[in-house]
């Protein structure tokens, strides 16, 4: 179960969390939408400390920690509990496939080297890059260094996985096999909470859709119910430009 | 003007035996300065007060005077101080004159190279993205081990050419440290060739040598970089 409560931000005086409420239960997979510049992304890098929010508290399991009072084992919990697919990958450039899902399973979790090494060769066949295990990031695709990075989040057999627009970073025909593997994770029990723009990715795999605007959610609930019938005038808004562009053609 | 390869070839000889001396003070700087310089960028990078204004200072000043001038300067100071505090201890200060002056020559060479190298490493760490930081940082490393698995080793790789380049700077900056008393290859071709008045021949020989031993230098930062760099 993860929990964020009241959590605002602001950069230089300027605010881009007004105060933003979001429960992932065990299991559930939850989607942040919105247009950019809405905060989706600093709320996800502020449920794990890489933007330190101002104010409000987050939980993870039984843990719960007021950002304020946050100090450095708080933050190391939280994050140990805890998994990040980024948008630009972030793999480490000087580890292979193998040693960037490794790593992060030796350093800081303190699991032996060779059991280490079997959960991370799961990991990359669960993601279908096991024959990719000794090549390092520059040597992968797009495609591939995001499936490095999804193997890395599963490893650790996190609480639960922040993923922040996995998909935006690559070309067109790689994002689908990216969204049909986030999506067998889903079936398989993963929590997850995920920036996307994917709106029929979220139609189909969330449980719960998030709109968010100005540093707020606005609007939340079942996919079918934001997607159909949206409340509020700010989510049409948002809506119409996808709906008219979901299946584009020349 | 006649060139006699037989006292080319005796030259050699008597040169070559400065190689060790050469190789140490090379080794030893170098070895030395790279904990001391990669924590001096650290402090530089990350603005530590008063370590950063302190090694702007340092770094300013070693770069604007000539290592030449810090062998005298150093080697009229150390000494005299050294032996006033040793005398201070109670201890017997007379001894810092049976020093070898390749200590000294260590000191100066490191006082110098670390500014270099200081700087080789600072480009190397601001180099490196950020989103490696937030990669490690996001999955529970703290900081130091971040730096020790995942910066560290990226660090040296990107610094390695410039490292390449401030080693074999050490080995032309060694051939200068004769004028306290070092000696090494440099002092002992000087030396030779002043007891037959054979300048030319000596001088021959100490520019092959530097040169076999910078192209050993290059050989093994090539290595290392191949070794390193795939990725």
């Amino acid at each position: 179960m993860f929990e964020m409560r009241g959590i605002k931000k602001s950069f230089n005086g300027n605010r881009v969390l007004n105060g933003v409420d979001v429960t992932v239960d065990k299991g559930e997979v939850v989607a942040i939408i919105g247009a950019s510049g809405s905060g989706k992304t600093t709320l996800l890098r502020c449920a794990n400390f890489l933007e330190r929010a101002d104010e409000g508290n987050v939980r993870v399991g039984d843990k719960w920690v007021d950002v304020k009072k946050a100090n450095k084992k708080d933050i190391l919990d939280i994050r140990r509990m805890t998994a990040f697919v980024f948008q630009n990958y972030s793999l480490f450039s000087n580890k292979t496939a193998l040693g960037n899902v490794s790593e992060c399973l030796t350093t800081p979790r303190k699991v032996p080297r060779d059991e280490a090494r079997r959960i991370a060769m799961e990991a990359l066949t669960r993601v279908g890059i096991a024959d990719k295990a000794d090549d390092y990031p520059s040597e992968l695709s797009g495609g591939q260094q995001q499936r490095v990075g999804i193997a890395r989040a599963i490893a650790v057999s996190p609480d639960i996985i922040f993923l922040d627009e996995p998909t935006s970073a690559l070309d067109p025909e790689l994002i689908g096999e990216i969204l049909l593997l986030l999506k067998d994770l889903a079936l398989a029990g993963a929590t997850m909470l995920i920036v996307t723009h994917e709106i029929r990715f979220a139609m189909e795999v969330a449980n719960q859709v998030l709109f968010m605007d100005e540093g707020l959610v606005v609007e939340s609930g079942p996919p079918r119910e934001i997607f159909r019938f949206p409340k509020e005038e700010r989510t049409r808004a948002f809506l119409r430009r996808f709906t008219s562009d979901f299946d584009y053609q020349i | 003007m006649n060139f006699s390869l037989g006292f080319a070839l005796t030259a050699m000889v008597e040169s070559l035996k400065g190689v060790p001396v050469t190789l140490f003070l090379i080794v030893a700087t170098f070895g030395l300065a790279l904990p001391i310089s990669f924590s001096m960028a650290l402090a530089r990078v990350y603005k530590i007060f008063p370590l950063d204004p302190l090694i702007r200072l340092y770094v300013s000043f070693v770069r604007g005077t000539p290592m030449l001038a810090h062998l005298f300067f150093f080697y009229n100071l150390l000494p005299m101080v050294i032996r006033k505090a040793m005398f201070g201890l109670g201890l017997n200060g007379n001894l810092v004159y049976d020093l070898n002056p390749v200590w000294l020559a260590l000191f100066v060479l490191l006082l110098n190279y670390l500014t270099f190298m200081s700087e080789n490493f600072r480009a190397a760490i601001l180099s490196i993205q950020k989103d490696q930081f937030e990669g490690a940082y996001a999955f529970g490393f703290t900081k130091a081990q971040a730096y020790r698995r995942i910066i560290i080793p990226q660090a040296m790789s990107t610094a390695l050419p410039a490292l390449s380049n401030s080693a074999i700077g050490i080995l032309k900056s060694t051939s200068v440290v004769f004028v306290i008393g070092v000696r090494d290859v440099t002092a002992n071709a000087k030396q030779v060739a002043a007891t037959s008045y054979r300048y030319l021949e000596a001088y021959v020989d100490i520019l092959i040598i530097y040169l076999v031993i910078c192209f050993l230098i290059t050989r093994i930062f090539q290595l290392a970089e191949s070794r390193i760099r795939r990725r």
